[in-house]
């Protein structure tokens, strides 16, 4: 095979090949996926009066969203939960059920991730963590999660002096905690750190789908 | 290790013709290519370096998490990002641009025109590149695998790449004869699929996002052609080019290489969506991407068999070469990593590696044991033929090489265990996270080991390197373009 | 969307058989145009006179 036209045909047609079979065929078959109730009528449309799934992330979980893809969260985090019995993502409550493609339409950056060095955090936000866990967390994952090998985010705080009344989204140490301020300091969360948490807080699996029951 | 030159330097001598006119053909093309493909193998080996540091501090980060902690700037995330961007884009691309052009300038049998071309794209090239890990580590990472490079950058990338792939796809077209070798075609394809894969991963997920996970299986697609259809091409062409070359063997099967060609070609491109088994996307596309990658056991198999046919019964004269010594061990790790690859895409098997630390040891297997490897056997070959000087140091070369392979098999060791022992672990709900988190961690203090004995390999190469570019005239081939090893200097073994 | 229903990948499949056909019939016209004749002798279209065939070319530096 010596003819340039004739090699660049094969060379074109192997990548063409792949290409309409994996791409623009999953384009074709999920690109036109909506919103839809968690149940549908027998025509496989959604019902009416029923708030449509998954929802929209709107404010501060949106700017959170940006901090997690800024901090390069993805590369320990996966956002995406197996079946029962293909692995444990449900026996280890990271999700009620299996995540599938409809839940990630409204995303415009999906983060499914490959690596769970830490868990996965599909539905992060329905598990019982509130809010100042994150921020401890986050601030030092050692205060929480002890013997964790996630890197610490206390550059998303902030030390001050406390100026009188101690500001009241200061974060709650444990009592004689090593990893706290000095006396009369305090550490609050700057605003990037409150969308980050709030975007962990919003990241949840919690409704149904017609192709994906919640089962209890 | 005894492995000094010993008594074959006599038919070691390249240079046997005595008819210098006929000796001229090559060493003429290797001179119309000598000044941008010195310039591409000092870019690789800065990016090399610094890809080097970035690995340092990010395997150490990942035992010592408070380890440069207090900056954004060398948070995990982004200096892990930032080796992987200068390590495959950095080192990869540079050093294919040094060698694959150099070998596809040698195979047209014509010296190249508008050499003056490939500079400025390099200089773009790696100007975009430094924008753009700049940027990754600034804080405007994509967080897409593989595609982390900033909006701002990839055009600067995009453009002179285009020129590059322009200027090898020309070169093929004004060839002298009619013949074509395996590593022509190999060459000629990656040049072309890769601008296909990154513009249009690019136009999916960055520029114009479709809609939901179809953004995944687009950058699975991509990111796992970047190794099967664009450093895997380019290095089997240049151990299709290395063995027999070396060995002044011509390779055992024609016929094998191009069914291994067209078995790679057919195959490679659908495997990547085994990145996505379990995951949440259609079962057929999954099952497409299993079948490919298992399919992919033919094209192993038969580029194996023919390198391993080339070699056998010439064993000491492969380790005798540094070319051939960094070459064949690339080539056997192109045999495991690929074999071990359609393993992990069996779901059975995918079940417990998927979203653990063997991943990373296999990714590393291919690049560096495989790719890598076989890149630096090709500097080791071309810089003699460009400079018409010697290496300047026998045991700089024995120091990179034992560096890189010691290091190299500690990492996939390492981290293959280590991410085999948190699969099974995580697959069991009743063991905490932590506890596995805490078990991984001996791999992991191995990986930042192993990480060690490749820096040493790599300043060695750099000295070597350098010193062999600027050290002019001190060791001056005295015939002809390349002297690896005379006879008259025999004595010295 | 039905995400089970494959009607819609139809163009697609359609395109592959069109692909398939394709193939085979490039892989025709080179061998009538004799392009898969006598392949091994281009294994050896490395070899130059300057490098020939028979010698190694590669061993560790003398120092």
């Amino acid at each position: 095979m010596k003819n340039l036209p004739l090699l660049f045909c094969g060379i074109f047609f192997a990548l063409a090949f792949s290409f309409t079979g994996l791409i623009l065929s999953s384009n074709i078959q999920l690109g036109s996926l909506t919103q839809t109730t968690e149940t549908e009528d027998e025509n496989g449309n959604p019902l009416e009066g029923e708030p449509l799934f998954p929802m929209q992330s709107v404010g501060l979980a949106q700017q959170g969203k940006q901090v997690y893809i800024e901090m390069g969260c993805i590369y320990c985090h996966t956002q995406q939960v197996r079946r029962a019995g293909f692995g444990a993502d449900i026996d280890r409550n990271w999700g009620p059920r299996q995540s599938v493609a409809r839940d990630y339409i409204m995303q415009d950056r999906v983060l499914l991730g490959t690596m769970r060095t830490g868990p996965d955090l599909m539905h992060v936000g329905g598990r019982p963590l509130n809010a100042d866990w994150h921020h401890l967390h986050l601030y030092n994952p050692q205060i929480t999660s002890k013997g964790s090998n996630m890197p610490p985010f206390a550059f998303l705080y902030e030390t001050r002096k406390i100026d009188g009344e101690p500001s009241a989204d200061a974060l709650q140490f444990p009592p004689n905690s090593e990893y706290g301020p000095e006396g009369g300091y305090e550490v609050v969360p700057t605003r990037r750190a409150e969308a980050l948490v709030e975007y962990l807080l919003s990241l949840k699996l919690n409704y149904s789908l017609p192709e994906a029951q919640i089962v209890e | 290790m005894s492995n000094a030159p010993q008594s074959n330097s006599q038919s070691v001598s390249p240079y046997s013709s005595q008819n210098a006119a006929v000796r001229a053909e090559l060493s003429e093309i290797d001179a119309s290519i000598r000044s941008s493909a010195i310039f591409f193998t000092i870019s690789a080996i800065f990016w090399l370096l610094a890809g080097t540091v970035f690995a340092l501090i990010a395997a150490y980060k990942a035992h010592e998490p408070s380890f440069m902690g207090d900056s954004a700037l060398t948070t995990f995330g982004r200096m892990r990002s930032a080796h992987l961007n200068a390590m495959a884009l950095g080192w990869g691309n540079n050093i294919i641009f040094a060698v694959g052009l150099w070998i596809m300038a040698r195979l047209c049998r014509s010296p190249i025109r508008h050499g003056g071309v490939l500079l400025i794209a390099g200089a773009f090239w790696n100007i975009g590149l430094t924008l753009g890990i700049g940027g990754i580590i600034a804080g405007d990472i994509t967080s897409v695998e593989w595609l982390e490079i900033p909006h701002y950058a990839t055009p600067l990338l995009a453009i002179s790449y285009a020129l590059i792939g322009v200027w090898g796809i020309v070169a093929f077209k004004f060839r002298k004869g009619e013949h074509v070798y395996v590593s022509q075609w190999y060459i000629l394809a990656a040049l072309f699929w890769f601008p296909w894969l990154y513009v249009i991963a690019q136009v999916m997920i960055i520029w114009f996002p479709a809609r939901g996970v179809v953004q995944s299986v687009t950058n699975w697609w991509f990111a796992h052609n970047v190794l099967g259809l664009w450093l895997t091409p380019m290095a089997l062409a240049t151990a299709y080019y290395l063995i027999p070359k070396v060995l002044g063997r011509p390779i055992y099967s024609y016929y094998l290489s191009v069914l291994g060609f067209w078995a790679l070609a057919i195959f490679y491109n659908w495997a990547g969506v085994h990145h996505l088994i379990g995951g949440p996307i259609p079962v057929w596309l999954i099952s497409a991407g299993i079948v490919a990658s298992v399919m992919m056991v033919i094209p192993v198999i038969v580029v194996g068999l023919n390198h391993h046919m080339s070699v056998v019964g010439l064993h000491k004269e492969v380790w005798r070469s540094p070319t051939l010594r960094f070459v064949v061990f690339g080539a056997i790790s192109y045999t495991l990593v690929s074999l071990i690859g359609s393993a992990m895409a069996v779901r059975s098997v995918n079940e417990i590696t998927h979203f653990t630390h063997f991943t990373v040891g296999h990714a590393h297997h291919g690049v560096y044991a495989f790719f890598t490897m076989i890149m630096f056997g090709g500097v080791y070959y071309m810089m003699p033929r460009l400079l018409n000087r010697e290496w300047p140091s026998a045991p700089l070369i024995k120091l990179h090489f034992w560096g890189s392979a010691i290091g190299i098999t500690v990492m996939v060791v390492a981290l293959q265990i280590g991410g085999w022992i948190q699969g099974v672990e995580m697959n069991n709900a009743e063991i905490p996270f932590l506890e596995i988190v805490q078990n991984t961690m001996p791999w992991l203090q191995a990986r930042t080991v192993s990480g060690l004995f490749l820096t040493v390999g790599h300043i060695a190469f750099a000295v070597n390197f350098f010193w062999m570019l600027f050290a002019a005239g001190a060791v001056r081939a005295k015939q002809g373009p390349t002297l690896l090893d005379s006879t008259s200097k025999e004595g010295a073994a | 969307m039905d995400v089970d229903s494959y009607t819609d990948l139809m163009p697609i499949i359609l395109l592959g058989v069109v692909f398939f056909i394709s193939a085979i019939g490039m892989l025709y016209w080179s061998s009538k145009r004799g392009q898969l004749r006598n392949f091994d002798d281009q294994a050896s279209t490395i070899f130059t006179d300057e490098e020939p065939e028979g010698e190694i070319s590669d061993s560790f530096p003398s120092k």
